[in-house]
Formats: C-alpha cells, sequence, structure tokens
C-alpha cells in the first residue's frame, strides 16, 4: 500500500492528477476496522486542459503503464494493489473530494473521504455492500450524525435515508 | 463470541492508527488470494441473463458459459407437458 500511494504522489507531483482522496473500503477502514478487499477506489480530480471539456483518464493510464503498471479489467496495478480511479460525477463526489482529511501512511501523506461523505456516496450507490458499510459506520458511531444529515439534505438524499434507517429497524 | 464483546473488538480494531490498519487489510487480502490460489473458494456461477440475438434482435435466455448443457432428453421431458 505505501508503494502504491507513493506512486500516486509521484503522478500528482507530476502533474497528471490534481488532488485525490482514497474512499471505498480502504477509505472506510480509516474510520472503522478493516475490510478484506480487493482494491483501492481513488477518487481523482484532473487538471483542466483549456479549451478542452472532456475528461479521460488516459493520462493516468499512459503514464502509469509507461511505468510498468499493468491494466486489470477497469483498474491498474499500482505498486502491489489494483487500483480504481474515478472521476467524480456528482455534487456529491465533488464536494466529498474538495473536503477530503490529510493523513499520513507510513510516513507518505495522502487524502481520505470524510467519515459523512463515505457514507453518503455509500447510500447514493446502495449495493448491498454498500448498505453492510453504513451499518458499520452507524455501529461504531463513526460519523458525526448532525454533519452528515446536513451532506444528505444538500444532494437530496434524505429520502433514501429514512427508508434504509426504516428497513433496518424493521430488519 | 458474543455481541458485545465482538462490538469491543471491532472498536478496537478502529482506533489502531490508519498505517497499522493498512497492514492487517494487506494480510486480509493474502490470505483471500491464498484461499483462492488453492481453489479452496466455490467458483461463482455467472448469471443468467436475457442479451439481443445478433441475428433477429430478440431477446433470448443465456444461461452463462458455465451452465451445464442442456441434453436432448432434458427437452423432450421439458416439452413432454408442453400444452
Amino acid at each position: 500500500m505505501k508503494a502504491t500511494i507513493e506512486i500516486v504522489n509521484r503522478m500528482q507531483a507530476d502533474g497528471i492528477i490534481g488532488p485525490y482522496a482514497i474512499g471505498g473500503a480502504v477509505g472506510a477502514t480509516f474510520y472503522l476496522e478493516p475490510f478484506a478487499t480487493v482494491d483501492i477506489d481513488i477518487f481523482v480530480m484532473l487538471p483542466t486542459t483549456q479549451g478542452s471539456s472532456l475528461l479521460s483518464l488516459s493520462p493516468i493510464y499512459d503514464y502509469l503503464t509507461k511505468r510498468g503498471c499493468k491494466i486489470d479489467g477497469e483498474r491498474i496495478v499500482v505498486g502491489d494493489w489494483p487500483v480504481q480511479f474515478l472521476l467524480p460525477h456528482n455534487p456529491l463526489e465533488e464536494e466529498a473530494l474538495a473536503e477530503a482529511v490529510a493523513t499520513k501512511v507510513e510516513g507518505g501523506r495522502t487524502h481520505v473521504l470524510k467519515a459523512e461523505h463515505l457514507l453518503a456516496i455509500a447510500l447514493q450507490t446502495g449495493r448491498a455492500k454498500d448498505y453492510a458499510r453504513i451499518v458499520h459506520f452507524l455501529e461504531q458511531e463513526a460519523v458525526d450524525l448532525e454533519n452528515l444529515q446536513q451532506i444528505l439534505g444538500r444532494h437530496g438524499l434524505l429520502t433514501k435515508w429514512e427508508r434504509f434507517k426504516n428497513r433496518q429497524i424493521e430488519e | 463470541m458474543d455481541r458485545e464483546a465482538e462490538r469491543k473488538r471491532r472498536k478496537r480494531l478502529a482506533a489502531l492508527p490508519f498505517s497499522e490498519k493498512l497492514k492487517i487489510l494487506e494480510k486480509l487480502r493474502e490470505r483471500d488470494r491464498a484461499i483462492a490460489a488453492a481453489g479452496l473458494r466455490k467458483r461463482r456461477s455467472e448469471k443468467a441473463s436475457l442479451p439481443a440475438d445478433r441475428t433477429t434482435g430478440l431477446p433470448v435466455l443465456s444461461a452463462g458459459s458455465d451452465a451445464p448443457p442442456l441434453t436432448s432428453k432434458q427437452v423432450r421431458e421439458i416439452l413432454f407437458k408442453f400444452p
């Protein structure tokens, strides 16, 4: 993981990517107990190219493959971890990336999405494993509920949140 | 392990520094890969789907490439009760 983060930081220093933050199961591990996962989800901003509004991950893939990283389906193996680079595709993900938390991993700096944003994105995505992760966050009281409520309200997720809570109470 | 003890164990793990948790996560991944390499994990069956036929464009039922072959005997049995 250390090697992966070092390469991503180098890619950022070389101007290939802008700000980035770890999400998904690895991001959740920042706040909760470690989860078994097969890859790392990294949300990235790309530097805007003048005159172009088309955003593509190809600069990332070009940069990494030139340095020996192998493409594995929708992921690319960076260091010894498959990484899925994700461009924020809605205002919630843009806000999550903008407000990510800085931290250190074995001396190297990195950023992780805030717990409340991880939960909101999990709710928005809505797969079984996302709902399971929400339950973990709530059980371990790892989220600021007031902040969460504001985020959910800003991004039109309050109805979905109420439905989720009601279903959990029924179960 | 009862529910309360399990909750405390998870809380203790959650309180570890991020670097420590990532090391555990790597060990979990290594274990998963070892299990997969040893063939101890059940292969997930491919899902049936309803793709469009290339020639007619009509929907056809695909049972997935790993589905057991349908024998003539089974077809006869199915058609036997067909109205």
